[in-house]
């Protein structure tokens, strides 16, 4: 079987390079026979992948342990879900799940824009094809998933703390987002190449940006629950550089998001937008790299491997390519229109756009520093939380105000007046609430304060919109109907609200204290009385587990418990936080066994406010995102009338 | 636009320069000559004893490459789950009479990702 699965990839390497050079050949002398061809190579590429997955996963599933990949994450003992998500468990089958995503989206895109775009797709299909090439050539030559061995009598299993449906799903909706910038900035490439500089491109790839956009975000707050109910230190983000990896091309493609519809509307921003499409595409290629490589030192440990080198050329490649196309397709890229004033929409979407990538630049400043200082100074240094939280608020403050202003300020040329009068109620509201939230004490943080107050703004400025908007067209379902870009534009603003509050009151307003506590001793946190009942130990499947009985009072009544597993197989433990939700203040009450110590246990605990505002902003972030992503018949039209007239 | 971005650099090269408070990323190898708050990374030497929570846990440390000598640490804080001999941690403290008192420690999760050594 792994013979066949060998044999499935190097087919798959022979077909990407038949696209790559069928594709550019048929593309130059503009051989239509050719380029049909590369386009078909292509779509069979992601056939013989995806022969090529079926036989890894059918491995593991049957613990094949003939397969090194196989016998290295998992072991018998090992459900079959948890077996089945060693595929990404590792840096083959990773590698693997890249190609399979990668060749799928190719293959999908390009048939669904074969007929509307036929001089463009003429170029897509290489470029997609140059980046299946790079990792179907890793995975035949440097890092294969079909290694065999003689047969082993049982695996080294997954770790436990691994063991977890949320690892089920975390890493493949990343790979979805990470992978799915290559199509944006694929039709990019191909409409540059070319020479088809205008907005088709964009319109062909909206959804697909905003579905890689909205996996790789909903992906990322998979992550940050895990840590937080999995790992237990009582954080969600550590901006550690892997977790960095992730945020940065999601910061791209936000960018990308809103400074398309400029472009769209008014032909500016086009230089712009080709340069964000290519670096969100880089980011995701440089995260790659960055989480195997092992140049950066990482809470995520992946060992230093043999691709680092690898997928620095390719990351370099792909940059000098990217450079070089956009240099040498300037002229294509002149706008149609001049901003007329720094207070209109076209303006803020641009203050929005800066933001968004100096922030993102900051984060891969501080992710690179260790590198650069080593280089440069000859000592490697880090930079911690403090850098990053003052960038955050610094970018992020501004943001959150301007995604107030962004969508009710005039196209062109807006007065401070007229925006006044357009704003009084969110403005009076947002007022308001500072001023009450100030007198309840909130202003015990600064950014937490200002934080809150935006809040209330954004919040207010949405419902006067929807308002508005019901009033004028009748009825709610047909507004949003009408226009399900726009209004899912408002329900992920509003999810970035919710999260927004969640950060702030999570971080500014939390509290944390350590005590060691006898059974039947109580300590005060926040309003919450925590009393050590006993200790209970139990043998479970896996572990032994030892559990503390809390019980609390205070601004909610219960019982908890917190503990830790000792894991027989390999003699580790793993610490089980305890969490009681009051859903009422939307607050969690965080309990830590730290450590026993004689009859008494060291406990940590944290009060965190809001902070459950975080998980339910993702579920609201995933239906505005399908709100926006669901076909609309009338703004195809739309979009198509005014493409016909920009072409004109 | 170009003029903006450069203006944004500017100020996180300054602030990184003059407000930011970076940390040097050492071994116990090159420790030596550094007072202030370091990260130190390297692998956990034997006997582990002490209690963190009160006199502090001490054990030693030393590069991960094996060739150096091991640094006498004493650890107050939470004690990460991963914690064992031979693990490598990343410490955040500072060198006080010849010992390395740190406050706070990562462990280098021993990840379904990681192939070295099998740990």
């Amino acid at each position: 079987m792994a013979d066949l699965g060998r044999a499935a990839l190097i087919v798959s390497f022979g077909l990407a390079l038949w696209a790559l050079a069928a594709g550019i050949t048929g593309a130059m002398a503009n051989r239509r026979r050719l380029v049909d061809s590369a386009r078909n190579a292509l779509i069979a590429c992601f056939v013989s992948t995806f022969i090529a997955s079926a036989i890894l996963a059918s491995a593991l599933v049957r613990h094949d342990y003939t397969f090194v990949y196989a016998a290295s994450h998992t072991s018998h003992d090992l459900p079959t879900l948890y077996s089945l998500s060693a595929f990404w468990g590792g840096q083959e089958g990773s590698l693997l799940l890249w190609l399979l995503i990668l060749t799928g989206y190719a293959a999908l895109s390009v048939t669904l824009n074969k007929r509307l775009l036929r001089d463009l797709i003429a170029w897509t299909v290489p470029v997609f094809a140059g980046v299946a090439t790079f990792f179907s050539f890793i995975l035949v030559a440097v890092s294969s998933p079909f290694v065999t061995q003689s047969r082993a009598v049982d695996g080294a299993g997954l770790t436990p703390s691994l063991q977890n449906p949320y690892m089920v799903a975390h890493p493949p909706m990343l790979y979805l987002g990470y992978v799915g910038l290559t199509v944006p900035f694929a039709f990019a490439a191909g409409a540059l190449l070319a020479r088809q500089a205008d907005e088709r491109w964009l319109i062909a790839t909206r959804r697909w940006t905003l579905a890689a956009w909205m996996f790789l975000g909903f992906g990322q707050l998979l992550g940050s629950h895990w840590a937080y109910v999995e790992v237990g230190w009582g954080g969600y983000y550590a901006w550690d550089p892997v977790e960095n990896a992730a945020l940065m091309p999601w910061l791209a493609a936000t960018a990308f998001l809103h400074s398309v519809m400029i472009q769209e509307r008014k032909g500016m921003l086009k230089i712009w937008n080709v340069v964000l499409v290519a670096l969100a595409f880089e980011l995701s290629v440089f995260g790659t790299f960055l989480t195997r490589s092992g140049v950066i030192n990482s809470i995520h440990s992946f060992a230093r491997s043999s691709i680092g080198p690898w997928f620095l050329v390719f990351v370099c490649a792909t940059a000098i390519f990217s450079t070089w196309l956009i240099l040498s397709r300037l002229p294509l890229l002149r706008a149609r229109t001049k901003l007329e004033s720094a207070l209109s929409r076209e303006a803020t979407f641009l203050y929005n756009n800066l933001l968004l990538v100096a922030l993102c630049l900051t984060i891969l400043w501080g992710v690179l520093f260790p590198v650069l200082t080593q280089a440069f100074l000859g000592e490697s240094k880090t930079i911690g939380r403090p850098y990053y939280d003052f960038f955050l608020r610094a970018f992020g403050l501004p943001l959150l105000l301007l995604m107030g202003i962004g969508p009710l300020i005039a196209w062109r040329r807006a007065s401070v007046r007229s925006l006044i009068a357009t704003l009084r109620w969110p403005i009076s509201v947002a007022l308001t609430a500072g001023v009450v939230l100030l007198i309840l004490g909130a202003g015990s943080s600064i950014p937490g304060i200002i934080a809150y107050t935006f809040c209330a703004f954004v919040l207010t400025t949405i419902v006067v919109e929807v308002v508005r908007g019901t009033r004028a067209t009748g009825s709610l379902t047909e507004l949003v109907g009408r226009n399900r870009r726009r209004y899912g534009g408002y329900v992920v603003h509003f999810a970035i609200v919710l999260f927004a509050i969640g950060v702030a009151g999570s971080s500014a307003y939390g509290s944390t204290k350590e005590q060691l506590l006898l059974p039947g001793q109580t300590m005060s946190v926040a309003g919450y009385n925590v009393t050590y009942k006993n200790l209970e130990v139990e043998k479970g499947p896996t572990s032994s587990e030892t559990r503390a009985v809390m019980t609390f009072t205070g601004r909610s009544t219960g019982t908890l418990r917190s503990g830790t597993n000792a894991y027989f197989a390999d003699g580790s433990s793993s610490r089980e936080v305890g969490i009681h939700t009051n859903w009422l203040r939307a607050e969690d009450l965080y309990v830590i066994f730290d450590q026993k110590q004689g009859e008494g246990v060291y406990f940590k605990v944290l009060v965190k406010p809001l902070v459950n505002l975080l998980w339910v902003a993702g579920i609201v972030f995933i239906i505005g995102s399908m709100v926006a992503l669901w076909p609309d018949a009338r703004e195809q039209k739309r979009l198509v009338a005014r493409l016909a007239l920009a072409r004109a | 636009m170009a003029l903006a971005i450069a203006m944004l650099l500017a100020v996180f090269l300054l602030y990184t320069a003059v407000v930011g408070n970076s940390t040097p990323v050492l071994q116990p190898s090159n420790l030596a000559g550094h007072t202030g708050t370091v990260s130190l990374t390297g692998e956990v030497i034997g006997p582990v004893a002490g209690e963190s929570h009160t006199t502090g846990l001490t054990f030693g440390l030393r590069d991960i490459s094996g060739k150096s000598q091991t640094i006498p640490i004493n650890f107050h804080g939470s004690v990460p789950d991963l914690f064992k001999v031979g693990r490598h941690v990343n410490l955040t403290g500072a060198m006080k009479n010849g010992t390395f008192v740190a406050t706070d420690m990562t462990t280098k999760c021993p990840s379904k990702y990681t192939t070295t050594n099998g740990s």
